[in-house]
């Protein structure tokens, strides 16, 4: 496993109009590996994610202090641009998002836009047929990508914002409980694709299901009330915590 | 909220800069709509000076109102104005909320989205038509049917003395209730439709019959609203121009009986801005259009407030 | 106790009846309008009527050709003007308009819906009648636009808060600017909605009378210089339905008539263009 590291947060704490939800977070996040956020709700792990495209400055009341290092470079930095940013950080969110006046094809292509270097038409086509690829959904819409996106099933319309996310070839993708909307199947076929994604991409998953958690990652985050509890290599972490309550929280005693 | 701070856009100021321009353009977008108010009275209140100056208070209650001899007195219309406003409200108050009861709670589900359509499609039919309507079939209907009706029986009252001219305060009246009617009755379905279904429910489930739930368990619950839908119909009424200067009478006189003409004050200003030859005679028109303005601001504002606080009130639970 | 709970249900039953009763009465002005307007008017619409212009007074014929140019032009005009300003700050007030000063805007707006048309004519005519020295289409079409305004601000603004605030998020995620996300996704997503607000105001407006009697003022001719004074039908109706001649009055049901079918396919579009959104939902 390569052990580059892609993303990290050096005493990360956002609060919501003066009201602190996640604390003094520091972490590492390597190249290629998928990270799963655990942790009840309310305990800010979904807060965090959104410290990482910078979008929780965009909730009425968001402030974010701390640095968080992205090739070389503190996003938060006055230099820095949180546009700019979104299209090295992609985000696919609870529920599925596409944009509903839009096409398959052109749900796929809408990061295409405003990339620095937009492709001409022909490169746009290969690009929005590989990041379907990629999202495991050229198959079954491979052949109706000017039908609308909202004729797609929920678990489609998912892959589809993973494929929209991708597409933009960002550097880090960010889940935000990308499956807590869909039934079992659907599940299973995203949990799926994440393995593959880490090839092209690090991975960053809030979930709050702890089986999910152990299914996809290689390295989990225990978030509880704010605080950044425990991290470390999956299997280590739900075999042989370290923390009392991370122990208390997998082993189902709370939350 | 932390906007980003657009210190030093280093690697594109594009998005930056258009974000700039975009929000300039909409804030300005938005601040035509208070301009436009406060230019609105301010306007008015500069055309109407020279009577302010000239008349002061007298201006609103006096009743001469003589071009030749310079002398105004809007105490006709504004009396006529809130007549007519009066007697449609008498007439659209109960009309508009059965309408509104009706569809909200009796009506079979089948029946609400036509009547309702068709309410509404009142809203939609221009003023103007209202008075040619008017002018040629409400007037001959009252003339031949309903003022024989109410000079038997109201005729000792002074209300409906005299004999009836056509043109009149009650035929403005009725033409008006018909015309503030839709307005009343889809705010009062809106704040109707805004009291929880629990209120009925629990009215029911204590054995109250189906209106007892809607007299004691909802009205009582959106009582302000609905006084706010009636107050705006009431805006409505006090500015109708075209179907009241129709039908009105157009006349500079104080008169009691509902049967003769009157005047009202965006009637006096439809027939007479465009011929109003002196500046006196100008400004006094001017002044009417402020006190119709001020009035109406207020009676909308009030109303606003009224709606807009049942509706909160409910939105939030 | 029997006696009285039979009573109670009477009670019930005559209430609910009268409030029957009500929404009867209440639609019985639409059917008449609409029968006489048909029955009167509907004989004295021919080829002529539409392509020709008022004849002199207490001659017989002539049509409402000016009339309806004259309708299309100070419209189109108000279009122009007020729709842009409207949608935009539409715009704001879903976008930035959180503040006191949006809260001003959207109140204003309100009231501004609330204040008699009549009144934006004595304005305008201050505004630009007076100091132009005449008469003329334009002033016309910017009382209207004065009434459009803040209509399709307050529907621009009520149709853009049914946009999920997740698809704006899911847009600014993908690096869309705020602009782009509110013209390219949020805008366009109320789009249809947007549009039904539009072609109610732009409806309403249509039948306005008593904001251009002092701006647009009327014309006997045929006129498409927006400078010039200009005819409407519904100033159309007004003079032929207020004038001495029978003709007249027989044109001005005719005039009546065109007026409230234009007026009614408006609204017809704009029910139209509500159905397909959400069908496409």
């Amino acid at each position: 496993m390569p052990d580059k590291i892609a993303l990290s947060t050096r005493s990360l704490t956002a609060s919501f109009s003066g009201k602190t939800a996640v604390r003094d977070i520091s972490l590492d996040f390597d190249d290629h590996t998928v990270t799963a956020i655990i942790g009840p709700s309310g305990c800010g792990k979904s807060t965090f994610l959104r410290c990482l495209n910078r979008m929780h400055e965009l909730t009425p009341g968001g402030t974010v202090t701390g640095s968080v290092m992205l090739d070389g470079e503190d996003i938060y930095s006055a230099s820095s641009e949180p546009v700019e940013l979104r299209k090295k950080v992609g985000m696919v969110f609870q529920k599925p998002t596409p944009f509903p006046t839009m096409s398959i094809y052109k749900n796929v292509a809408a990061g295409l836009l405003v990339a620095d270097k937009k492709p001409d038409p022909s490169r746009e086509t290969e690009i929005v047929e590989k990041a379907l690829r990629g999202a495991g959904l050229w198959d079954e819409v491979g052949d109706r990508l000017k039908s609308s996106a909202m004729s797609l099933s929920g678990g489609q319309q998912q892959r589809l914002c993973i494929a929209r996310a991708i597409a933009p070839e960002p550097k880090v993708l960010l889940l935000d409980e990308p499956t807590s909307a869909l039934d079992p199947i659907s599940t299973q076929r995203i949990e799926e694709l994440v393995h593959v994604l880490k090839k092209d991409f690090t991975v960053i998953a809030v979930t709050h299901n702890m089986q999910q958690a152990s299914r996809i990652s290689d390295t989990t985050a225990f978030f509880y009330m704010g605080d950044l509890i425990e991290a470390g290599p999956t299997d280590l972490l739900f075999t042989n915590p370290s923390n009392s309550r991370t122990e208390d929280y997998i082993t189902g005693r709370f939350g | 909220m932390t906007d980003p701070t657009p210190d030093a856009p280093r690697t594109t100021s594009r998005s930056v800069g258009g974000d700039l321009v975009f929000r300039a353009t909409v804030t300005a977008a938005a601040a035509i709509v208070p301009l436009l108010m406060a230019a609105l009275f301010i306007q008015l209140a500069l055309g109407a000076w020279p009577t302010i100056k000239e008349f002061g208070l007298r201006f609103l209650y006096t009743s001469t109102w003589d071009p030749v001899a310079e002398i105004y007195g809007a105490a006709p219309m504004i009396l006529g104005t809130l007549v007519s406003s009066i007697v449609a409200l008498l007439i659209a108050i109960p009309l508009s909320l059965g309408v509104a009861i009706f569809l909200t709670e009796f009506a079979p589900q089948r029946l609400r989205g036509p009547i309702a359509t068709m309410v509404e499609l009142l809203a939609a039919i221009p003023s103007v038509v209202y008075g040619l309507w008017g002018i040629f079939v409400l007037i001959p209907v009252l003339r031949t049917l309903v003022v024989p009706v109410l000079s038997a029986v109201l005729g000792w009252t002074p209300f409906f003395s005299g004999n009836f001219q056509g043109n009149s305060m009650l035929a403005a009246g009725i033409i008006l209730s018909i015309m503030i009617l839709p307005y009343i009755s889809s705010v009062a379905r809106e704040v109707i439709r805004a009291v929880p279904d629990s209120q009925r429910e629990a009215a029911l489930a204590l054995g109250a019959t189906r209106w007892e739930a809607v007299w004691s368990a909802v009205l009582p619950y959106c009582s302000g609203g609905i006084l706010g839908a009636i107050v705006l119909g009431l805006g409505r009424a006090l500015g109708e121009t075209m179907a009241v200067t129709m039908v009105i009478g157009n006349r500079h006189d104080i008169g009691v009986s509902l049967l003769e003409p009157g005047y009202s004050m965006a009637a006096a200003i439809a027939n007479e801005f465009a011929e109003a030859a002196s500046t006196l005679h100008l400004s006094a028109l001017a002044e009417i259009g402020l006190v119709l303005f001020v009035i109406t601001v207020l009676v909308n504002s009030f109303a606003r407030l009224l709606v807009w606080r049942v509706t909160r009130k409910f939105g939030a639970t | 106790m029997a006696v009285n709970n039979s009573r109670r249900r009477l009670v019930s039953n005559l209430m609910t009846g009268a409030t029957l009763v009500a929404a009867l009465l209440a639609v019985i002005p639409l059917f008449a309008i609409l029968v006489h307007l048909i029955y009167k008017g509907a004989s004295s619409i021919d080829l002529q009527f539409f392509i020709k212009n008022p004849a002199a007074p207490g001659a017989l014929g002539g049509g409402v050709a000016n009339a309806i140019m004259g309708s299309a032009i100070i419209v189109g005009a108000t279009a122009g003007i007020a729709l842009p300003i409207g949608v935009g700050a539409g715009v704001y007030l879903n976008e930035y308009g959180k503040g006191r000063f949006g809260w001003m805007v959207g109140f204003v707006a309100d009231v501004m819906n609330g204040t008699p048309s009549i009144i934006v004519g004595v304005f305008v005519w201050t505004l630009l009648v007076r100091p132009m020295g005449h008469f003329s289409a334009l002033a016309g079409s910017v009382a209207l636009s004065i009434l459009v305004i803040p209509m399709v601000t307050r529907t621009t603004e009520d149709m853009l808060a049914l946009v999920p605030n997740s698809l704006r998020e899911a847009a600014l995620a993908l690096g869309y600017s705020r602009a782009r996300t509110s013209l390219t996704i949020v805008v366009r997503t109320a789009w249809p909605g947007i549009t039904t607000g539009i072609l109610v105001a732009i409806a309403r407006v249509t039948g306005e009378t008593a904001p251009l009697l002092f701006t647009a003022l009327g014309n006997l001719n045929f006129k498409t210089d927006i400078m010039q004074p200009m005819q409407t039908l519904s100033l159309q109706v007004y003079v032929y339905a207020t004038g001495p001649f029978p003709e007249w009055h027989r044109l001005a049901w005719g005039a009546a008539l065109v007026l409230v079918m234009l007026v009614f396919v408006f609204g017809l579009v704009a029910r139209f263009a509500t159905k397909t959104k959400y069908h496409a939902r």
